[in-house]
C-alpha cells in the first residue's frame, strides 16, 4: 500500500483539481483522503453519500468554576495565549475559547483550584461513498477550532486503517496549503509527495519551500506543473531547478480557461475532453512508476 | 490609523494581489505599510523586491537542568502537547510539538526548567520605502505560524504611528493562523473567486467572521458571469461586494512575473472605489459607536 500526498505550498495552484482527476483513475478498493480541514473542497466535486461519521475530539478546554473562584487574576497573568479575559461588567474571567490553545497552564497553576478540563470538541470526521466507488475519509474543522494538524493526521489514520482493510493499493491525499502544521501532519510518513506547481513567481517561490521541506523530512518528491504555458521564462526556470533538485516532472497541465469551465460543470477535468484525459493518465501512470 | 486585513479561505483567490496593488496604489498618497501575515508562503516582496533587513524572530521554549531533574514525569504527563518524553535518566524534548505555553516550567519543583529561546522565523522589513512592508517568514519544519504571525503584528504595532493605514495580506484557511491575523482589525475583506470552491470556502469564512463578531466587505477576484451563484448569495443575505477585478489571463501573466496590474484604469478604479467604501464602512461603525 502506498500514500500519495498532493500539496502545492501556494494555495490555489490546483491540488484539488488535480487530486480530484486522478481519482477517476484509482481501483475500487483504493482510498481518497481529504486532508485540507479547513476548506475541505474534494467531496464538492466528488459528490458524497455519508457512510459513517464521528466526532473529533482533541485536547483540552478550562472551565471556570465560579463558585470556587476568587477572581485573583492569576490566570489571566500566567496565559501566554490572551484566553483569560476579565469581563468588566460583571467582574469576572472568562475562557476566550477562540484564543485558547489548551495548555492546561490555568488549571495548574489556580491556587482555589476552580479551572478543570474538559474534552474539546474540535471537528468532525467522516467516511463517505464518492460517486467514483472509492471511499473518502475527509474532515470538517469546527469553525475557530484549534488543533487542525491533529484532525488531519487522525482523517489520515482513518484512511490507512480503511485501506488496509480494503486491501488498497494506493492512498491518494488532498493536502492543505501552506508548509506548517498541517501540512506537516498530512506530509508525515507519506511514499511520494506530489507538488503541483504553477509557474508564476509566487508559485515558484512557493514551491521551492514545500521542497525544501519535503526534503527535511526524507520524502520522496515529485512534480506536477498546472497553468502550463502561463510564463515561458518562469517554466524554463522552474525545470532547471526541478532538475537540479533531482524531482521528476510527471507531467504538465496547460493553462487553460476549461478548467475552470470543468469545475463550474461540475465535471472531472479528465471527463470534460481528450486533452486532459490523456494527460491526467499519462500522470497518474508516471506516478505510479515513479512509486 | 486604521488596520484592514484581506482573507479568503480558500487558497489562491488573489489575497495577494489585491493586497499588494492596493498598498502600491495607495501609496501614491498616503503612508501605507503592508504586513505579510502568510508567514508559511510570504509572497508580498516578489512584488516589490525592496532590498530587506531580517531579525530573528524568537519564542519560548523550556531549557531543561538535567542536574536538577529528577525524572519524575511530571512534565512530561502535564504537558498537553506530547512535547517531554521522560524515562528513568532519560529526557527528550520535541520542539516542534511545543507551543510555549511554559506549563512544564510552572510545573517542575526541582526548579529544572527555565526560560529558553528558540528561533521560529524571520521578520522581514524595509521602512524606508512606499509602501513600506514588513513580512513573517517561518522556519522550515516550524509549526509555530500562529505565533509568528503574532510577532510580526507586534512588530508592525510599534511602527504603526508612522502609517495611515496597514494592510494585512493574511493566510488562507479559517483555522488558527488566518484567525489569528484578523485579531484587531477595523475591516476585513474576503478575497473570493466565484468558482465552486470558492464559493464553498467563502461561505466558511462568513460563518467564521460571523461567529468572531467582525466586520467583513467582499472583493470579487476572478470575475467572470458563468457562476452566479457567488453574487446571488452576496445579495441575498445582504453582503456588501466593495469591488472586483475580472478574470483576464493578462492580469494572470503579469501576476506570474510579479508585476502591478494597477497601470490598467479599470483595476485602478476599482481599487480606489475598494478603498473608499472600506473607510466609509469603517467609519460609519465607529459613529455608530459613539452615537450609542
Amino acid at each position: 500500500m502506498k500514500e500519495i500526498l498532493i500539496v502545492s505550498g501556494k494555495g490555489g495552484a490546483g491540488k484539488t483539481t488535480i487530486a480530484s482527476s486522478l481519482a477517476l483513475f484509482l481501483e475500487e478498493n483504493d482510498v481518497l483522503v481529504d486532508a485540507d480541514v479547513d476548506a475541505s473542497d474534494l467531496p464538492i466535486l466528488l459528490g458524497t453519500k455519508t457512510l459513517e461519521e464521528s466526532i473529533f475530539l482533541a485536547g483540552v478546554i478550562p472551565v471556570i468554576n465560579y463558585d470556587k473562584c476568587s477572581n485573583c487574576g492569576l490566570c489571566e497573568s500566567y496565559c501566554k495565549f490572551n484566553a483569560i479575559i476579565k469581563d468588566n461588567k460583571n467582574n469576572k474571567y472568562f475562557i476566550d475559547e477562540i484564543n485558547c490553545e489548551g495548555c492546561a497552564l490555568c488549571s495548574y497553576i489556580c491556587p482555589e483550584n476552580a479551572v478543570t478540563l474538559i474534552k474539546r470538541e474540535t471537528g468532525k470526521k467522516f467516511i463517505s461513498q464518492t460517486n467514483l466507488n472509492v471511499k473518502m475519509c475527509h474532515g470538517e474543522l469546527n469553525i475557530g477550532a484549534e488543533n487542525s494538524g491533529k484532525l488531519v493526521a487522525s482523517v489520515k489514520q482513518d484512511g490507512r486503517v480503511l485501506a488496509k482493510k480494503q486491501k488498497a493499493s494506493i492512498i491518494i491525499i488532498d493536502g492543505p496549503p501552506g508548509i506548517g502544521c498541517p501540512v506537516i501532519a498530512a506530509m508525515s510518513g507519506v511514499d511520494l509527495a506530489v507538488i503541483v506547481i504553477e509557474p508564476t513567481l509566487s508559485g515558484i517561490h512557493d514551491a521551492k519551500r514545500i521542497i525544501k521541506l519535503a526534503k527535511q523530512f526524507n520524502i520522496n518528491t515529485s512534480a506536477v506543473i498546472n497553468k502550463y504555458g502561463l510564463n515561458k521564462e518562469n517554466e524554463v526556470a522552474l525545470l532547471d531547478h526541478l532538475l537540479k533538485e533531482d524531482i521528476k516532472v510527471l507531467g504538465c497541465l496547460n493553462y487553460s480557461e476549461d478548467i475552470i469551465k470543468a469545475q463550474i460543470e461540475m465535471v472531472l477535468l479528465p471527463e470534460y475532453n481528450h486533452y486532459f484525459y490523456n494527460t491526467v493518465k499519462n500522470i497518474y501512470s508516471n506516478m505510479v512508476n515513479n512509486l | 490609523m486604521y488596520k484592514i486585513a484581506f482573507v479568503s479561505g480558500k487558497g489562491g483567490t488573489g489575497k495577494t494581489t489585491v493586497a499588494v496593488n492596493l498598498a502600491k496604489f495607495l501609496s501614491i498618497n498616503i503612508r501605507v505599510l503592508l504586513v505579510d501575515l502568510d508567514v508559511e508562503e510570504p509572497n508580498d516582496n516578489i512584488f516589490f523586491n525592496y532590498n530587506i533587513t531580517t531579525d530573528g524572530a524568537f519564542y519560548y521554549r523550556p531549557t531543561f537542568d538535567l542536574e536538577k531533574c529528577t525524572y519524575c514525569l511530571e512534565c512530561s504527563k502535564k504537558c498537553q502537547f506530547g512535547a517531554i518524553a521522560v524515562a528513568p535518566n532519560f529526557l527528550n524534548f520535541f520542539e516542534e510539538l511545543c507551543h510555549g505555553c511554559t506549563a512544564c516550567k510552572y510545573i517542575c519543583q526541582y526548579k529544572a526548567i527555565s526560560d529558553g529561546e528558540r528561533e521560529i522565523g524571520k521578520i522581514n522589513y524595509n521602512l524606508a520605502n512606499s509602501p513600506s512592508l514588513i513580512s513573517g517568514c517561518l522556519n522550515y519544519g516550524s509549526t509555530l505560524s500562529t505565533a509568528l504571525i503574532r510577532k510580526t503584528k507586534e512588530y508592525a504595532d510599534r511602527n504603526k504611528d508612522n502609517f495611515d493605514l496597514l494592510i494585512y495580506d493574511c493566510p488562507p484557511g479559517n483555522s488558527c493562523p488566518a484567525i489569528e491575523s484578523i485579531k484587531g482589525v477595523d475591516m476585513v475583506v474576503i478575497v473570493a473567486e466565484p468558482t465552486p470552491f470558492g464559493f464553498h470556502d467563502f461561505k466558511i469564512m462568513e460563518k467564521t467572521l460571523k461567529k468572531l463578531d467582525k466586520n467583513f466587505l467582499i472583493f470579487i477576484n476572478k470575475d467572470d458571469s458563468s457562476f452566479p451563484d457567488l453574487r446571488n448569495y452576496c445579495l441575498f443575505n445582504n453582503l456588501k461586494i466593495i469591488g472586483n477585478i475580472k478574470y483576464s489571463k493578462n492580469i494572470s501573466k503579469q501576476y506570474s512575473k510579479g508585476e502591478f496590474i494597477i497601470n490598467t484604469t479599470e483595476v485602478a478604479e476599482q481599487l480606489y472605489n475598494a478603498y473608499v467604501n472600506i473607510m466609509n464602512n469603517i467609519e460609519r461603525r465607529i459613529e455608530r459607536n459613539i452615537n450609542c
